[in-house]
């Protein structure tokens, strides 16, 4: 069976280049490991401050239901939304925005932005009229 | 040495900046992408803007600009889940700030959208704050704040009388 240790030997690393032993790639981050694990086994990630376990709670075809036990300032993501925020967070700085063309695209806006005490008001001016 | 405790802050945008730094806002879930950034203060855009923007203390050319989407009457309301009232040392819904981060096209600044499936939750006395993904299958990275409609000042014709035009100004 499987020891989660990186000197034991039933564990795969797959590299991008190859050209690296697996000790370097590692520390580059580019390195998988790939571990075989069955039904209510657990794999432990650990640095000096945290520690996350996640354990395979079920395999039903080509579905794995995980359960991750994480501190709660680590995330835990879904991928795809992961990455998909991290792409929209991006795009947010990558306009070089600047407050007066933010200003402007807004300006014309009927009740944009104006808070209900001040949409009260108008109403209440119209009603005076 | 300042009782107050004041930092100056440089900021591209706004200048030199002094602030108090009770009001520095720290992210313990970081914004994604930017986890090395997890100090920011909130500046107002202008008076009654629907914008503030998110300044990151430690890198003067970085600020997000944020809202509240229901300024643009967008029904937006969801369960922070455990983990982050926790974290975040939420007890009632009121002690919370959500702002949704926008994105500004440069070439078309009314075609711009909010992010509402990751909002950031603020403790409005602690100052902690997380960008919280959501869950959730009714929200997108991507919705527009402005609706066509009401893109008043690129349309050539009138709006339709048939239709409200304005939410604001209701008949008598």
């Amino acid at each position: 069976m499987c020891f989660l240790s990186p000197a034991a030997s039933p564990i795969e690393i797959e590299s991008d280049t190859g050209q690296n032993n697996g000790r370097q790639l590692r520390k580059q981050s580019k390195v998988m490991l790939v571990l075989t694990r069955k039904t209510n086994q657990k794999i432990i990630l650990s640095t000096h401050t945290d520690e996350v376990e996640i354990v395979v709670l079920d395999v039903k075809g080509d579905a794995i239901k995980l359960g991750i036990k994480a501190p709660q300032n680590i995330g835990i993501y879904r991928e795809e939304l992961y990455a998909e925020i991290k792409a929209s967070n991006q795009a947010a700085i990558g306009t070089e925005t600047d407050p007066n063309v933010l200003s402007m695209a807004v300006q014309d806006l009927p009740g944009i932005g104006q808070t209900t005490t001040q949409k009260t008001a108008q109403k209440s001016a119209v009603q005076q009229n | 040495m300042n009782r107050m405790s004041t930092i100056t802050l440089e900021t591209k945008r706004f200048g030199t900046l002094e602030i108090e730094s009770s009001t520095i806002i720290r992210f313990k879930k970081p914004i994604l992408g930017f986890e090395d950034l997890r100090e920011y203060v909130l500046l107002n855009h202008a008076d009654d803007s629907p914008f503030k923007w998110l300044q990151a203390i430690s890198r003067p050319d970085l600020a997000f600009v944020v809202t509240n989407p229901q300024f643009f009457n967008i029904d937006y309301a969801f369960d922070i889940d455990d983990d982050t009232t926790a974290l975040l040392d939420l007890k009632t819904a009121d002690d919370a700030l959500v702002l949704t981060m926008v994105n500004i096209p440069a070439d078309a600044p009314q075609k711009m959208t909010t992010n509402l499936l990751g909002p950031l939750v603020i403790n409005k006395t602690s100052l902690h704050a997380a960008q919280v993904v959501l869950n959730d299958e009714r929200f997108q990275t991507k919705t527009p704040l402005i609706s066509d409609q009401q893109h008043v000042g690129e349309s050539t014709e009138e709006s339709n009388p048939a239709e409200p035009s304005s939410p604001s100004v209701p008949s008598p």
